[in-house]
């Protein structure tokens, strides 16, 4: 899609919501990856990046009505609200009432954004061992005693569950990225 | 792989996940496995992404028809230990906080949604109304709970 489309679907998408808050659903999903990828590359816990996550959407949704636009795309504005929030987190005071974020940021936070996207597609495609180990490893943040005692298996036999399920994984960003 | 780098590779893996940085002098195959499990660690969880979509969802709902009726309508999920922070309260986290101490009506689900109105209260211990919002909220539905009571 060009650029000029998108901006134009864009603006329709947001105007709608401004008018219907049921919509913003829609823009939730268009730009979850790009806030969450962006946050969670600033915080140091899978739990920060959640919280600060979460505030982004609602206070976007609770500012929607009075957004306004500005030479920037929409997506902009999701970050210059999740980069106010880690700034807070941090307790560094910025001096500003709003942090641009400028256009190497949202490059990388967009390649970013596609890695993410990537890798939960890849995760879903790996033996269903090997996915639920990595699952209960990452996401669930559990031991290699707590996840052997769920599968019945000993700790080396899920150790190298997770060694292959990452070797999977490891290939198949390389190949994805030679075609 | 061999047992000794699958258990190195663990070490790491424990390091990264308690939020420390790569070991130094880590070569390949290991120090790529592991660059491979940060950026794997950097995803969301499909979870949190689907909870977080169901609260927008119910916050959205509230901001429709609560608008209307006069409510402030605010959507949380009842997952234990959470924080809940100003930013899904509208600014009205100590208040919030304060009301939570009185909670000891019945009890919330993990990860199950409450909508609240004003004056109701919510915990992850449970939910009840607090002074003279009851009739506010009943009459409106702006009390209301996909948990069972």
């Amino acid at each position: 899609m060009k650029a000029t489309e998108h901006d134009t679907e864009e603006r329709a998408l947001v105007a709608a919501a401004q008018r219907d808050p049921s919509r913003f659903a829609e823009i939730y999903e268009a730009h979850f990856d790009r806030v969450y990828a962006y946050v969670a590359r600033r915080v140091p816990s899978r739990e920060e990046a959640e919280d600060i996550t979460s505030e982004v959407f609602h206070q976007a949704l609770a500012g929607l009505a009075s957004f306004e636009w500005r030479d920037a795309p929409f997506v902009g504005w999701l970050l210059g609200i999740a980069s106010n929030l880690v700034a807070r987190r941090w307790q560094r005071s910025t001096g500003r009432a709003e942090v641009l974020v400028d256009e190497l940021e949202l490059v990388a936070t967009d390649l970013h954004a596609e890695r993410q996207v990537l890798f939960a597609e890849l995760l879903s495609r790996l033996p269903e061992d090997q996915r639920r180990v990595l699952e209960r490893r990452f996401y669930e943040q559990r031991s290699i005693q707590e996840i052997a005692q769920e599968f019945g298996r000993s700790e080396g036999a899920i150790k190298q569950l997770q060694c292959h399920a990452l070797e999977t994984l490891r290939n198949q960003v390389k190949e994805r990225h030679e075609r | 792989m061999n047992d000794d780098l699958i258990g190195k590779l663990d070490e790491s893996l424990s390091e990264l996940l308690a939020g420390r940085g790569p070991k130094p002098g880590e070569q390949p195959p290991l120090s790529e496995l592991v660059a491979t499990a940060r950026e794997f660690s950097l995803s969301p969880r499909p979870a949190f992404r689907a909870r977080l979509r169901s609260e927008l969802d119910l916050a959205a709902g509230g901001r429709s028809s609560g608008a209307a009726e006069g409510l402030d309508l605010i959507a949380v999920s009842g997952k234990p230990n959470s924080s809940i922070s100003s930013g899904r309260l509208a600014g009205n986290a100590a208040t919030f906080q304060q009301r939570i101490a009185d909670v000891s009506n019945a009890r919330v689900a993990p990860g199950r949604l409450v909508r609240i109105a004003r004056g109701c209260t919510f915990s992850d211990r449970g939910f009840g109304i607090v002074g003279g919002a009851a009739s506010h909220a009943s009459t409106h539905g702006g009390f209301a709970t996909d948990s069972e009571q």
